[in-house]
């Protein structure tokens, strides 16, 4: 990936987030969110992780700020004004102390693409040579998605059926209760409107 | 015919340049999505049509780049009219040129100046 | 040509943060979103521009429809909110 496009935009996506969270109308949060996901995946195009980026430019750019906008259609714009001020250095602590931790960690991590990484020694060089003969798929991440851990996949659509429906249902709800007819009460028949 | 990848696509970044600059140094809302509607839309459409001729391109990168050409062109003017019309209806203003920049020639009375920001309620940011 | 779509690269991205400017200062929310549009149209470049600069430009293609095809989507979405909540306080 070319190091000066990658700078330039983990830059502009730093400042997008900085900008997304201290904006107070939360419709510009929104579409400021909805950059920044832009953003993200233009970096996993660049990195060659393509259906990443299918994903994420689908779901992050699109889905996501239309639920949002939804959700801000049905409660409020602006987010109150809240300034705890004794409690920002305590977690001004712990977002350094957790910040410190991850990049201690991810220091133990192997090189990137090196050949004596656990992951690489273990079912996934099974997986590479053996996959184009075993699921006739040119693309290895989808036959191991869609193939040797097809299972797995099944769960993880349901959750997301699951997700999506429970999603639908709160955001149906109509909040004019007095358009609905009152209810029938034995044989008195009611008012027909 | 690769020279003609270089012609187009210079000429594209060449509008997007002018596009960007109009979108920030323009006064008012309907102004500047002059700028982003018709000229950048216009950008893009030339750096498309300039990938047409680069030499790695074959028939199936040619359908699909066809494709985003056409539905770009489509949808972008769509969804700035789109973006406009709903700040027309929530109030926002035209820019009009205030009383001091007018010139002796503008013969209307009472002319509400500079660049108002009508539209929806308090913006705290 | 390489050399030719990397610099492309580059200038359109330093456009997307000359964009940014006019996301934060916009007065209005439409000024926002009207320069999110513009930003959007500048990735749709950057994504084409990538798949023939890595050598892959179907892939590259098909992110860059699908992402024109829903960022059509988030203004119209928007248009919708505007108008439901202006009939929201005509009703009131």
């Amino acid at each position: 990936m070319i190091v000066i496009v990658d700078i330039m935009i983990l830059t502009v996506m730093l400042i997008t987030a900085v900008l997304a969270l201290r904006v107070r109308d939360l419709l510009t949060a929104v579409a400021l969110l909805s950059a920044y996901s832009l953003f993200s995946s233009l970096l996993f195009a660049g990195l060659l992780a393509l259906d990443v980026a299918l994903v994420e430019a689908a779901l992050g750019a699109a889905l996501t700020g239309v639920l949002l906008i939804v959700a801000i259609m049905h409660t409020t714009r602006h987010s109150p004004a809240t300034e705890d001020s004794h409690k920002q250095w305590l977690m001004g602590v712990l977002i350094v102390g957790f910040l410190g931790l991850m990049l201690y960690s991810s220091s133990g991590l192997p090189d990137r693409g090196d050949p004596q990484a656990p992951n690489r020694t273990g079912a996934a060089s099974v997986y590479l040579t053996r996959s184009l003969e075993d699921t006739a798929t040119p693309n290895v991440v989808t036959a191991v998605l869609a193939d040797y851990r097809s299972l797995d996949t099944l769960g993880e659509t349901l959750v997301i059926v699951t997700a999506a429906l429970g999603v639908t249902l709160v955001l149906m709800r109509r909040d004019e209760p007095d358009d609905l007819p009152p209810p029938r009460l034995g044989r008195d028949g009611g008012d027909d409107t | 015919m690769s020279i003609l990848t270089y012609v187009l696509i210079s000429a594209g970044i060449a509008f997007m340049v002018v596009s960007a600059i109009g979108l920030v140094n323009l006064p008012g809302l309907y102004t500047r999505a002059h700028a982003v509607a018709k000229s950048e839309t216009f950008a893009l459409m030339l750096v498309l049509a300039g990938l047409f001729f680069h030499p790695a391109i074959d028939l199936s990168s040619a359908v699909r780049l066809a494709l985003v050409l056409l539905f770009s062109m489509a949808a972008n003017p769509t969804a700035v009219h789109a973006l406009l019309r709903a700040a027309r209806r929530a109030g926002v203003q035209p820019w009009k040129l205030s009383e001091e920049t007018t010139t002796a020639t503008l013969s209307e009375g009472d002319e509400p100046d500079g660049e108002t920001d009508g539209g929806d309620g308090q913006e705290p940011r | 040509m390489t050399t030719f779509l990397t610099v492309a690269v580059v200038v359109i991205v330093a456009l997307i943060a000359v964009g940014l400017h006019r996301v934060w200062r916009g007065p209005t929310i439409f000024d926002r979103l009207v320069a999110i549009a513009l930003v959007s149209v500048n990735s749709v470049a950057v994504l084409v521009i990538f798949g023939f600069l890595f050598g892959r430009a179907t892939f590259f293609l098909d992110i860059a429809l699908v992402y024109a095809l829903l960022t059509f989507l988030l203004p119209i979405a928007l248009g919708r909110y505007f108008e439901f909540r202006e009939n929201e306080e005509d009703a009131e």
